[in-house]
């Protein structure tokens, strides 16, 4: 963390908290699109970016990973897919710092998106080998990986990112980013 | 929504480990989480099965709740012992047409098994099924406290946690309300292409956002017209204090983390295979 104080006002701390709730709760929601079922997780981690200020997104994804901890112990860490839990801690803010300046055009957020998009699985996946490789005892080929933890999840997340974009469109007058 | 089940699951209770203080059972069960999972011999396994009985005792909580704690790993303890099973090399133990069964295979797949279901069984009893959400955010803000020096807003995110807890079921609700209302008046989010699936998840999705921003916003008003400032200079109401239990219980945890990772490895081996099963 950076070294001058963080100036939290008690918007940004309501805005992150609910935040961090509805991604916990959006990850409930299963969506049949592709060949294996998708959870709206990662549409809130997306809205989360392209809504609040980087500060307050960061903050609101670390309070989504800890109320997992804090509600269900300790068996999200040896799940395969906390890694994308953590990675979210990291993306969101990024999303929002890479789409702050409000005049944006349509290839670059399509670029934005894209990129958030990839940094999540970039820093979910090596955790989903490690925690693999724990109960396996044997290493998984780096083409399996990529199948099994990202190829499949792809159409869904083209969806999300649409879904996200237009929400984003609609919600306008919310994401003024005051907070 | 089935997510009624995966709100906190702590059972009230006056037993010893409930009393135990949230910050040594934080810990405790990272200790815990650590020395399972790197419990490699068949006798420190063996040791904190009986250490697991022995709290089960203690802390005074039904089979069946604790069973219940397993649930969420269930498919992947199965999926683990499974590969072991299938994949370990070794003498043959059965066949199944093209699949073969190991003597080595059944062991390290049981030792597999074991090890996550003592891992899960004992952070569950330790942490999430005696200790409130709310003692176990109390505890964090206490345990985070170094990181102010570091100028890491701490206060403010242990109360970010307290919201965020109280309104896990406000909005589970809320969302099961939108869901119900718009699904009445013909939304349609199950059937049909991309573009129709998208149009029914808006038609819930936008209301959701809003009213949590809108939440969000009241709460912020409301806090502050009650004068909250932010952590400068605020007391508890109930200041905790380590009692000699906590500190007899964080020396038999450290005994735990010791039998691990100092003793484990000087055993002696045993004779059979696999009983030192990796």
């Amino acid at each position: 963390m950076s070294s001058m104080k963080m100036k939290v006002t008690t918007r940004m701390m309501t805005r992150a908290a609910l935040f961090g709730v509805l991604t916990f709760i959006l990850g409930f929601i299963q969506i049949p699109i592709g060949p294996v079922p998708v959870t709206l997780q990662t549409l809130a981690v997306l809205m989360a970016g392209l809504l609040l200020k980087p500060l307050t997104a960061c903050l609101a994804m670390l309070l989504h990973m800890l109320l997992k901890i804090v509600l269900w112990g300790a068996s999200p860490f040896v799940s395969p897919s906390f890694g994308f839990v953590i990675a979210f801690v990291i993306a969101a803010p990024f999303l929002s710092y890479l789409t702050q300046n409000r005049n944006e055009k349509r290839v670059s957020m399509v670029f934005n998106l894209v990129i958030v998009t990839f940094l999540i699985y970039l820093i979910g996946l090596p955790y989903m080998v490690l925690v693999l490789r724990y109960y396996m005892k044997q290493t998984l080929s780096f083409v399996n990986v990529l199948m099994a933890g990202m190829v499949v999840f792809l159409p869904g997340d083209f969806f999300k990112a649409v879904l996200a974009w237009f929400l984003a469109h609609r919600l306008s007058l919310y994401s003024m980013r005051l907070e | 929504m089935k997510a009624r089940s995966m709100l906190g699951r702590s059972v009230p209770g006056t037993s010893l480990v409930h009393r135990l203080d949230a910050r040594i059972k934080f810990l405790g069960a990272i200790v815990l989480m650590v020395a399972t999972l790197s419990a490699r011999d068949v006798r420190v396994l063996g040791f904190f099965l009986l250490w697991t009985v022995v709290i089960a005792i203690i802390s005074q909580i039904k089979i069946k709740v604790i069973m219940r704690s397993i649930r969420p790993l269930l498919f992947i303890i199965i999926f683990a012992t499974l590969l072991h099973l299938f994949t370990v090399e070794g003498h043959v133990f059965l066949r199944l047409g093209a699949l073969k069964i190991t003597r080595e295979g059944l062991i390290s797949g049981g030792l597999t098994a074991l090890r996550l279901a003592l891992m899960v069984v004992n952070t569950s009893m330790f942490l999430t099924l005696t200790t409130t959400p709310l003692a176990i955010a109390d505890a964090l803000e206490s345990l985070l406290s170094p990181l102010a020096y570091l100028h890491f807003p701490v206060h403010e995110f242990a109360m970010m946690m307290s919201i965020a807890l109280r309104f896990v079921p406000t909005l589970l609700d809320e969302a099961d309300k939108i869901m119900k209302a718009q699904s009445s008046r013909g939304a349609d989010y199950d059937t049909g292409g991309p573009l129709r699936r998208m149009r029914g998840l808006v038609s819930i999705l936008v209301p959701l956002f809003i009213s949590s921003f809108r939440r969000a916003d009241d709460l912020a008003i409301a806090m502050e017209a009650r004068c909250y400032r932010g952590g400068t200079a605020r007391t508890r109401l109930h200041a905790s204090k380590l009692k000699a239990i906590d500190i007899v219980f964080s020396f038999i945890l450290l005994g735990l983390l010791l039998l691990v990772f100092v003793v484990q490895p000087h055993l002696p081996l045993l004779a059979f295979p696999g009983g030192l099963a990796s």
